[in-house]
């Protein structure tokens, strides 16, 4: 089992943030209205889709450099295509680090999936067949992306409606798998593990407890909708209060860490995000977290799923 | 033993199956008692073509509007199906819809100008940043420089030529009022570029047309004025190129004066 690499846990304190949406750039800078006694928002930091900045300039890089001068960012992707067969994207990676070195993000961020093969991007995150061959393949491709970008980088959990066939691990063991082999952090999206545990039919406390706690370094908390007997991972609603219950499991078992609201659609008023913000705020404090004081069940079960992997590759 | 590999044809024959919905998958998706695999595999094909539809949308919202929904959703579908994506980000996706509407809607060249317009404002918006001359530039030209001296434009500058009103149509949407009925018009020369982080357009006279061709041509001062003795006396065609030069500068539209 490799150990996690130490920098990984210098994030904690980090806080709560909000994903950074265009219809906000203006309530952003010009901050609560006077009435209110802040003046500022009570928002840690930001997440910033990495793609929207891949441009050569105007208003996105405009407010992008404003709001950097305020409030920490992190970066979060969605073309890195870390489980495709296609060679990795370097013209991508070259404008990832661009970016990078313009934001100076806390965390970078992308999602364990593939989005297209043969030069094409479907613009979706699809899910991996969760194989040796795939933890093998994605741990390879993250090792290549965290040497060229010189630090590493976080993966997150997706939202998924279909299973392969071939599949031989479950979620948690495939993600599990390839964050040791690849030494990676882990972006947990909590409202991912309860779609998926509803539309697969899994626990989501046996999710949470086989993920290492120390590969852990932001969670993304979101809303969904029901299409028939499955979730959709639409990111449209506030969070609902399954997915708060799961949270506040996550923040006993991995402690402090950074957390977000994602909205994508329906987008509202700053301030309603902020309600959410507080929520997520008082559950933190509320959570005893002893997560120090107790043992990683899953970190040994890494050791032990290591050596039968290798018992079965060898045989 | 290891297993064969796998991962790349599962990931060729699914991405096949998003893009040219319905070829078989049979047996690579397992369905339960939550969902059967037709079900589970449909949320995919739908929202592949769903979500690019929208991308469309935002990119294109005049044309939207001329079209109405079911209009513009099948000539979504059609040009999600004749232009998979190749980039990493969907700002690039819906770059071929101008040259798409010339093919599948020739007898209305009004539809291809109004994609062409929505899509260079989208350039417009974010195209590289660059340094943007100020009036006192002029003051500080040699007079024995004006002759070579060429002018680079700001990288947001674009340039369209169109036969119909659809800068009308687009000024109307701004102002949230109800779109004026296409019109035939002169085809005439616009001109596209940011200033202050807004996006400004007009109409180019034929002299002023005729200059930024040869700016855009990278051709000195001097030829410019040659050009223009085409419409103007000689001995006023420095004097109308300054003020030319004068307008695009105040304008935040030239980064630079090179001189030989």
């Amino acid at each position: 089992m490799r150990k996690a690499s130490p920098h990984i846990a210098s994030n904690a304190a980090l806080g709560f943030g909000l994903g950074l949406r265009t219809d906000h750039y203006e309530a952003i800078l010009n901050g609560p209205e006077v009435e209110s006694g802040h003046d500022a928002w009570p928002i840690d930091w930001f997440e910033i889709l990495s793609e929207n900045y891949m441009v050569g300039g105007g208003k996105p890089l405009h407010y992008l450099d404003r709001i950097a001068e305020r409030y920490p960012l992190v970066m979060h992707g969605v073309s890195l295509s870390i489980g495709s067969t296609d060679p990795l994207d370097r013209a991508y990676l070259i404008q990832l680090k661009a970016l990078a070195e313009r934001v100076r993000p806390r965390f970078i961020s992308d999602h364990f999936c593939w989005t297209g093969v043969a030069g094409r991007n479907l613009h979706d995150l699809l899910p991996l067949p969760q194989t040796d061959e795939a933890v093998r393949h994605v741990a390879r491709r993250v090792r290549e992306v965290q040497d060229f970008l010189g630090r590493q980088i976080l993966l997150e959990n997706v939202s998924s409606y279909l299973t392969f066939k071939h599949s031989a691990l479950s979620e948690w063991d495939f993600i599990r798998a390839v964050a040791e082999e690849a030494d990676c952090g882990l972006l947990l999206d909590v409202n991912n593990i309860y779609v998926n545990s509803r539309n697969h039919g899994f626990d989501p406390q046996v999710f949470l407890e086989a993920i290492p706690k120390s590969r852990v370094q932001q969670i993304h908390l979101a809303g969904h909708s029901q299409q028939g007997t499955l979730l959709i991972d639409t990111h449209d609603a506030p969070v609902p209060e399954p997915v708060w219950a799961l949270y506040a499991s996550a923040l006993q078992r991995f402690g402090k860490v950074p957390t977000m609201i994602e909205r994508d659609d329906h987008i509202p008023e700053l301030p309603v995000l902020l309600a959410e913000l507080d929520r997520a705020r008082a559950i933190a404090a509320s959570v005893e977290t002893s997560a120090a004081a107790v043992p990683d069940r899953s970190e040994a079960s890494i050791a032990l799923g290591a050596s039968s992997c290798a018992a079965a590759t060898a045989s | 033993m290891r297993a064969a590999p796998l991962l790349t044809p599962l990931q060729t024959r699914m991405q096949s199956f998003l893009l040219f919905a319905g070829n078989d998958l049979d047996g690579l998706v397992v369905g339960d008692d939550i969902a059967d695999a037709k079900t589970r595999l449909g949320i995919y094909a739908d929202a592949y073509r769903l979500r690019l539809a929208e991308v469309l949308r935002n990119d294109y919202p005049v044309l939207h509007r001329v079209l109405g929904d079911d209009a513009f959703e099948a000539l979504a579908f059609g040009y999600i199906a004749a232009h998979p994506s190749d980039t990493p980000s969907v700002r690039w996706f819906g770059r071929h819809l101008a040259q798409h509407l010339r093919i599948v809607h020739p007898a209305q060249p009004q539809l291809a100008e109004l994609a062409a317009f929505e899509w260079a404002q989208g350039e417009v918006f974010d195209a590289p940043d660059a340094p943007e001359l100020m009036l006192e530039a002029m003051a500080q030209i040699p007079p024995d420089a004006w002759g070579g001296m060429r002018v680079l434009l700001h990288p947001s500058v674009r340039r369209l030529s169109l036969s119909s009103n659809v800068a009308a149509q687009l000024a109307a949407h701004n102002r949230d009022e109800k779109l004026p009925q296409h019109q035939a018009m002169p085809r005439a020369d616009w001109l596209l570029w940011r200033q202050d982080q807004m996006i400004h357009w007009r109409a180019l006279g034929v002299e002023e047309a005729a200059a930024l061709d040869a700016v855009q041509s990278n051709l000195g001062f001097g030829e410019l004025c040659e050009r223009l003795c085409e419409w103007i006396e000689p001995d006023e065609v420095a004097l109308a190129a300054a003020g030319l030069l004068k307008r695009w500068i105040g304008d935040c539209m030239v980064s630079e004066l090179e001189f030989e």
